[in-house]
């Protein structure tokens, strides 16, 4: 049954997910070619000691990405679902239904989480091309909170969609928004603020099995 | 069960989110702005001049309350104001009797400013080792940047790839002087904007702190035999012409030293109260003296020593700190705690809980009682709406927005 889910749900996302993949991988590239291209004009000392003394976030076009890559891809899942009223059948599959909704996000929260350990092992790779292995940690963990808050926008958009009732809809926007706009600050996120994040951003994940318990109950 | 479960951790991101955002908003309507007053020793009067908001524009007090206007306090701080007493031919040739130059005064003048976001920073351990005897007069970025780790290495910026040969030439001269690796802490000012290269002053994993730069080429390292077990959180190292002393040295006990050029003999700063974790330090040197200030969120304590670091003055000046002005006192009626990520006293986004104190338990009691209004209102059961009953307990206004928000499940 799980295996038939996935595929589902790969069939729904799938030219979505490609089309982000490949947009992801192109802002990488275009980052990259911006730090060579920085490279030849200033000079390998002046660029380094600007991104090593002044912390130059060369990655920083790319913050809002994983954000937009999870709000899409809850989009594209859930829409359909939604409008089309498929999501009353999915719920009367011989499934249990809370199973069932955490299990399709699962899938998306899996798929994304997918392309983010790929998106920084390219980044790192290419980090650790151009830069000593310590700018290349730097620039991991200085993209963490906003690959994070991507994650959290998955689970909070999916939740979103699935509630039935525009009065409960907007408050969950709005503190959803508040709560992950946090990841897009400045500065170095120390480890205790990102197991923070981490933790608190995995309650998230459950959001769904409430929306899902009204969306059956208004449709009832 | 799964589905209260849910409702309850969405409960406490938004618990979270309010606790971040309604006292940020809070303070973003009501927020004044404290400005710091400025402290500074007069070699003329022998007393303190202060410039600070409950003074009008362009007025300075001394200690006693006397008031002088602009031009009288360029000339009572001749030092601090000595381009514009030079530029209208007012400096002084002599004081206290001592001939005074320009050159002497320009020499002697300094300023420096420690924050505590300064001192919480993480820095990519990377470093430039610039040449400090080159004979130019300029001084010049080097192409590569060091690192200490099990050793010495240079990387080269044009390639990437490690100097072996240089790197291994200071690794060798570092274990020479003793130098056990890897380093703990790493402080220079790799930069060509000062006027001379003293390299870094780096604590080795036994707590030594060792002086290292480059000569002509060569490794220069030195252990200062400055004690290993003074505990050192900051170094700030500075170049100054006058070459008194290499560096500001700070302790976890929150001593100040000063690192001088006599045999890197420490000298420690009479000063008082300070705590590097939340006090800025400014310290104004000039051909006469040394004013330390120690300035905290509601007070500013001056300390004033001879040029032999002699306590002869202090001066202490409070003020409305922002958790005691109208608006902070009622914040701790309304926020039981708030959540930042960010702080002045940081460079890094990190979890800031504030806990104001009882003053919130009134609000508390209040939204208790509305939240049990709430559920009967709501008619859900009480011994289902427990959980709800308790979030408003421990977060007072954000759990009761909270339950608002997100209704009981029947």
């Amino acid at each position: 049954m799980f295996k038939a889910l996935v595929y589902k749900e790969w069939l729904k996302v799938r030219w979505t997910y490609i089309s982000l993949s490949l947009i992801s991988m192109l802002a990488i590239l275009y980052i990259f070619l911006n730090v060579s291209h920085g490279i030849e004009l200033n000079g390998s000392v002046a660029f380094w000691s600007f991104v090593i003394y002044k912390k130059y976030m060369f990655t920083a076009d790319i913050t809002y990405l994983p954000f937009i890559i999870g709000v899409v891809i809850a989009l594209v899942q859930f829409y359909p679902e939604i409008n089309s009223g498929r999501l009353k059948l999915t719920l009367h599959l011989p499934m249990k239904e809370n199973k069932i909704l955490l299990q399709t996000v699962l899938i998306g929260g899996g798929l994304i989480l997918f392309l983010t350990a790929f998106n920084l092992l390219l980044i790192g790779v290419f980090s650790a091309s151009y830069f000593p292995v310590e700018v290349a940690k730097n620039t991991l963990l200085t993209l963490i909170p906003a690959y994070l808050a991507g994650l959290i926008a998955y689970f909070a958009v999916s939740a979103i969609m699935v509630e039935p009732i525009w009065s409960r809809r907007i408050p969950m926007i709005i503190f959803f928004a508040g709560f992950v706009s946090v990841l897009f600050g400045f500065g170095d996120y120390t480890s205790t603020l990102l197991l923070f994040y981490l933790i608190t951003g995995s309650f998230a994940v459950v959001t769904i099995i409430l929306s899902g318990f009204y969306f059956k109950r208004g449709i009832k | 069960m799964l589905i209260r479960i849910s409702r309850f951790l969405l409960l406490i991101i938004i618990v979270i989110a309010c606790a971040h955002f309604i006292p940020k908003l809070y303070w973003m309507k009501f927020e004044k702005s404290i400005r710091t007053p400025f402290v500074a020793y007069s070699p003329v009067l022998n007393d303190f001049l202060i410039s600070s908001e409950s003074i009008s524009d362009y007025k300075w007090k001394d200690s006693k309350d006397n008031l002088y206007g602009r031009e009288e306090y360029d000339s009572l701080l001749p030092f601090f104001n000595y381009r514009q007493l030079a530029a209208t031919d007012k400096m002084p040739d002599l004081l206290n009797g001592i001939e005074i130059t320009l050159e002497k005064v320009r020499l002697n003048n300094f300023m420096y400013r420690i924050s505590p976001a300064d001192i919480d920073y993480i820095a990519i351990p990377l470093y430039s080792m610039l040449e400090s005897k080159s004979g130019r007069v300029n001084l010049e970025m080097p192409d590569d940047f060091f690192r200490i780790t099990q050793r010495v290495e240079f990387i080269d910026s044009k390639t990437n790839k490690i100097d072996e040969e240089k790197s291994i030439l200071f690794t060798n001269e570092l274990i020479e002087n003793g130098f056990s690796f890897p380093a703990k802490l790493i402080a220079g000012n790799p930069t060509t904007r000062k006027p001379f290269d003293e390299g870094y002053f780096v604590i080795d994993s036994n707590n030594k702190l060792f002086h290292i730069k480059m000569v002509k080429g060569k490794p220069f390292c030195v252990n200062t035999n400055v004690l290993s077990n003074l505990g050192i959180v900051h170094i700030s190292a500075l170049e100054m012409n006058l070459r008194e002393f290499y560096a500001y040295i700070i302790t976890g006990d929150n001593k100040i030293f000063l690192l001088s050029y006599d045999n890197y003999k420490l000298i420690e700063l009479p000063v008082k109260n300070y705590d590097y974790k939340t006090d800025v330090l400014r310290i104004i040197g000039d051909l006469f003296y040394r004013t330390i200030s120690v300035i905290k969120y509601d007070n500013i304590e001056t300390f004033v020593t001879d040029r032999d670091y002699n306590l002869i003055n202090q001066y202490t000046e409070t003020w409305q700190g922002k958790y005691e002005s109208t608006a902070g006192l009622i914040s701790n009626y309304l926020f039981p705690f708030s959540i930042n990520f960010g702080s002045s006293r940081s460079s890094l986004s990190n979890l800031f809980i504030r806990i104001p104190g009882y003053q919130s338990i009134f609000l508390l009691l209040a939204c208790v009682l509305i939240a049990v209004g709430l559920i009967k209102y709501r008619k859900e059961s009480f011994k289902k709406s427990f959980t709800d009953l308790l979030l408003v307990l421990f977060t007072s206004i954000y759990g009761l927005i909270a339950i608002i928000a997100i209704k009981n499940v029947e």
